[in-house]
């Protein structure tokens, strides 16, 4: 009797973890990290005209949540900072081409910490060490970052001093702490921390349009709740919010 | 492909190796001048051990950060943390110091009373013992705490990311490429990278396994 206990016993502990079923409709939502602050907002309103759709609400730089799409996280809507994101996925045929939309845009800035001395993207002193930008491959901000050292012809000269972040909002945490010098986000993302200051914005033309754009995931099996989501996400009321946290609607 | 985070691994794991020998033989010292002595370095040895990797990665971040006294100390006389190579060693060694610092006491505290007494009588500083009665005979365990510490160094993974970036080149260690490669959904770079690890792991497991082996043999033989 104590055997088969003990061999049942394990199961009814997974079973405990995994039991619990949601009661309301639940829809996965993987954003680009630097919506944080704007998306909990959005999500906290969004509850309040419609209180029957819950939104878990996942933050992670755009390429990685792109990966855990085509590995088959089971994710209804996804926000990516960047349109490649959403090319890759369309193309795979991971996403439902109708739902593509586009919902907000967003700066580019340098900053530095807090009462550090003012640089420009093309007067980068030498005596600075590091610079933190988020790693090209799965952060948008980043790419956007190496495509403006790029157009301005010092990638080469910029890259052996380059600090990559895993999401653009560990770039800004490396520049809050004075560990890096400088650090390429948005600048919403500076807008949030007292301990950074924008000290240039990228020149125009410099890169690719920073744009957001939310998809429905093609196996989502909440496509109604989603749609839901996207078009509130295009409401008036939402681009209340989005401007109120410095984002272009 | 790039083996530098090879190279890096290997040079931060063998300094932070090094350095948890010497910690961890000092420690044992101390530890046997008396009973209130062991309990102390015994809970601050175990201490990195349970705490998660990413917890020690942020203490380290806050002691030795540019905002903080220290960090900015040392930043005056030249020496930078955060960043560095030097921070990846830190990391390391205070994630990896517990299992090297437990194995060796383990071996010395089963070292046979009476040879010591035997030492004592023949007229030995408690300074010669340990070196020449005590270590000889933990050797074994001696040897299994380098080969565990220097592997749990090399897979070092949370602590070292937020102490020491990723640079590539610098401070991009095997685990830190093999994420980030993961996360860039390069699986065949990310097979490449797990591949060479699961080799140093097996190096380093098999090595483990014929030191023990050949000190048994010894000891039957004798």
């Amino acid at each position: 009797m104590r055997k088969i206990l003990l061999i049942i016993l394990p199961f009814l502990m997974l079973s405990l973890i995994s039991g619990c079923s949601p009661e309301k409709e639940e829809i996965n939502v993987s954003c680009a990290a630097s919506l944080r602050d704007v998306m909990e907002a959005l999500i906290t309103s969004f509850n309040e005209e419609d209180s029957n759709i819950a939104v878990t609400v996942n933050f992670a730089s755009s390429g990685t949540i792109m990966n855990q799409i085509k590995e088959g996280a089971p994710i209804d809507v996804f926000v990516s900072a960047g349109r490649k994101e959403i090319d890759s996925l369309n193309e795979a045929g991971l996403a439902r081409p109708d739902s593509i939309t586009k919902i907000a845009g967003n700066e580019l800035v340098l900053i530095v910490p807090s009462g550090g001395k003012k640089i420009k993207f093309n007067e980068l002193p030498g005596d600075l060490e590091y610079i933190a930008i988020g790693e090209p491959e799965i952060v948008p901000a980043g790419r956007y970052a190496k495509e403006v050292f790029t157009s301005l012809g010092i990638w080469d000269e910029v890259e052996p001093r380059l600090v990559m972040g895993k999401d653009v909002r560990s770039v800004l945490a490396y520049v809050e702490s004075g560990s890096a010098g400088a650090g390429v986000v948005y600048k919403t993302d500076a807008g949030i921390s007292k301990d950074v200051e924008i000290s240039d914005s990228a020149p125009a033309g410099s890169h690719e349009e920073i744009a957001y754009y939310a998809i429905i995931v093609k196996d989502s099996r909440h496509v109604k709740d989603a749609e839901a989501f996207i078009s509130f996400l295009k409401s008036e009321k939402a681009k209340v919010i989005f401007k109120k946290f410095g984002f272009e609607v | 492909m790039d083996l530098s985070p090879v190279y890096v691994s290997f040079k931060v794991a063998l300094i932070s190796t090094f350095i948890n020998i010497f910690l961890s033989l000092a420690c044992v010292y101390i530890s046997m001048k008396g009973r209130g002595v062991r309990r102390v370095i015994d809970v601050m040895a175990t201490f990195p051990m349970v705490l998660p990797p990413t917890f020690v990665g942020f203490i380290i971040l806050m002691l030795f950060g540019l905002r903080s006294p220290i960090g900015s100390f040392l930043d005056s006389i030249g020496i930078r943390v955060v960043f560095t190579v030097l921070g990846a060693v830190i990391a390391s060694s205070v994630v990896s110091f517990p299992l090297v610092y437990r194995s060796i006491d383990a071996g010395f505290k089963s070292v046979d009373a009476s040879f010591i007494k035997a030492a004592k009588v023949l007229g030995a500083g408690s300074f010669k013992i340990f070196f020449r009665v005590m270590l000889p005979l933990a050797w074994p365990s001696f040897l299994s705490g380098v080969i565990l510490g220097f592997s749990r160094a090399l897979g070092e993974f949370g602590a070292t990311l937020m102490v020491a970036g990723n640079i590539p080149g610098r401070t991009q260690t095997l685990p830190l490429a093999l994420y980030f490669y993961v996360e860039q959904g390069d699986i065949e770079m990310a097979w490449l990278y797990g591949i060479i690890i699961v080799a140093i792991a097996l190096a380093a497991s098999l090595s483990i396994e014929f030191l023990s082996d050949r000190f048994v043999l010894k000891k039957e033989n004798q």
